[in-house]
């Protein structure tokens, strides 16, 4: 299912981004474009490693 | 006299000063006739600085000949890509949303440049906000209508024609290797934190490196060598010991295991490529070196995993200019930046974690080996007006060809070295990669410079010179 404008409008929205509205079709088929290969690392194994550890709270 | 002098790398320049052959002066001279006479055609640099320039030259003069030597690169004239900060001089990153910002200090990179007695001829165009692979403001000095690469194209152009021994570039997903590759010029990419970021605009903090281009091996282990190094003010620096880039450099790789990494770097290259590569190997062998045939695991999600990491973050580093100004930002780049702020967050998350499999599983790969060898890029610089290739494998975007082979290396966080190591049919150059261990690099340079010896690739200069 390819993603609409209004979908984007949607997420601009929930991201709290103020998007021009002339952008939102543009916007959809770059999403549309990147999704394969985003979706693919959706394939690769992770469970066995935890996220990096970014957060060093010594003060 | 001028053009010689601007074709020396900076080790030569530096025994020619310290021979009072030559001097810091008449080769800041002879870089800024250099840069006049070819930047019509290349376009490297965003900014020249002349009377800074000699500025910084006639001090060197003076403190060499009071006797106080800052150390090889006194006197040497180097560059720096628009990315880095300079103080009370335009940073403005290539891009339009950036226009007119002058920051207060210097890069710390700048700073140690400067501490070394280096001299700073001007910033160099980087592709906007070095979000991009080809640098459309430069050109390649071999081939005026082909890309010099990017994101760091102008400081690999700058190097290539002579306009400067030494540029500064930075490199996320390979953006140092990719215009060293297009360019016929040596570029390193440090391990992630090896050298401070502080002062360099961000891409993606978590993938972002910085480090130096030249015309030799030797070149980038003197500029290593006063880059490198811990600095509290980056919160993503090392604190892991400075190796001696230069006592070992001229050490050989007899006896040295070295991976030819196999699978998805070598499974769609153009055949030219892949030729010069078998002969980088074969050359390598011939020194001495054992070449074994490895696999890099993972390394056909490098692309995606870069990407997916480096969208939230750019999104986030850019975050004030896509609210406030984002016309001005270039048709690709705003794109990016917008799709950045739009996937889901857990997409992150699942990237830097995908990252920590690829670290684990390449240092079992890496057991035994003290570095891989594999090409740059798959291709060499592509049309200026070119948005496809045609590889054995079928077609492909510039942007994926570019990054297939570079992006897995900045996943894993490993230091590359990209090497001339040939010539394609056009007469383009074909760029060596070779890839590390963490904090590796002073091997890397040592095999680099081997292979340099042993070969003439470094010694060749495009037509324009």
């Amino acid at each position: 299912v390819s993603t609409q404008p209004d979908d984007v409008a949607a997420m601009a929205n929930a991201a709290g981004l103020a998007l021009d509205p002339a952008r939102h079709a543009t916007i959809a088929t770059a999403l549309d474009a990147f999704a394969p290969l985003l979706d693919s690392l959706a394939m690769v194994a992770v469970d066995d490693e935890p996220p990096p550890a970014v957060f060093d709270a010594r003060w | 006299v001028s053009d010689n002098l601007s074709s020396l790398d900076a080790a030569r320049a530096g025994e020619l000063i310290r021979r009072r052959e030559v001097s810091p002066i008449e080769l800041t001279e002879a870089a800024l006739e250099r840069i006049a006479a070819v930047e019509p055609a290349v376009s490297a640099f965003a900014r020249v600085l002349p009377e800074e320039a000699l500025a910084s030259a006639q001090h060197a003069e003076r403190e060499l000949a009071s006797g106080f030597d800052r150390g090889p690169l006194h006197g040497i004239p180097v560059a720096a890509k628009d990315l880095f900060d300079t103080a009370r001089v335009p940073t403005e990153g290539g891009s339009r949303a950036y226009l007119g910002r002058v920051p207060a200090n210097d890069a710390a990179c700048i700073v140690r440049l400067r501490e070394a007695g280096a001299v700073l001829l001007g910033k160099t165009h980087t592709h906007e906000l070095a979000y991009g692979v080809t640098t459309p403001a430069s050109h390649n000095p071999w081939a005026l209508r082909h890309v010099a690469g990017g994101s760091s194209g102008g400081s690999a152009a700058a190097v290539a024609a002579g306009e400067c021994a030494i540029a500064l570039g930075t490199d996320t997903a390979g953006s140092i290797r990719i215009p060293a590759a297009c360019c016929g010029v040596a570029g390193l990419k440090p391990t992630y934190g090896r050298i401070s970021k502080d002062g360099v605009m961000p891409l993606a903090l978590s993938l972002d490196t910085a480090g130096p281009l030249g015309r030799s091996v030797r070149d980038l282990a003197l500029s290593l060598t006063v880059l490198a190094g811990h600095d509290p003010r980056d919160p993503t620096s090392a604190e892991v010991p400075v190796d001696d880039y230069l006592q070992g450099l001229d050490g050989g790789v007899a006896g040295l295991d070295i991976g030819l990494a196999g699978g998805h770097f070598s499974a769609s290259i153009d055949p030219d490529v892949d030729a010069a590569m078998r002969e980088a190997a074969e050359t390598l062998a011939g020194e001495g070196a054992a070449i074994h045939d490895v696999e890099l695991p993972l390394a056909d999600y490098g692309a995606a995993t870069a990407f997916a990491i480096c969208l939230p973050e750019a999104a986030a580093a850019h975050s004030r200019v896509l609210r406030e100004r984002p016309d001005a930002l270039g048709v690709d780049v705003r794109t990016y930046l917008e799709i950045g702020a739009l996937r889901p967050p857990a997409e992150h998350v699942r990237a830097l974690r995908v990252r920590a499999a690829v670290r684990r599983a390449w240092r079992t790969a890496f057991e035994g080996l003290e570095a891989v060898i594999c090409p740059t890029l798959p291709t060499t610089a592509v049309r200026a007006d070119q948005n496809v290739v045609s590889l054995p494998g079928g077609d492909t975007s510039v942007v994926a060809a570019y990054l297939a082979l570079c992006a897995p290396v900045s996943v894993a966080g490993l230091p590359a070295l990209s090497l001339p190591c040939g010539f394609d049919r056009s007469g383009l150059p074909i760029g060596l990669q070779l890839i590390g261990r963490p904090f590796g690099e002073a091997t890397l340079l040592r095999i680099g410079q081997a292979y340099e010896r042993a070969t003439s690739w470094s010694d060749r200069r495009p037509p324009l010179l």
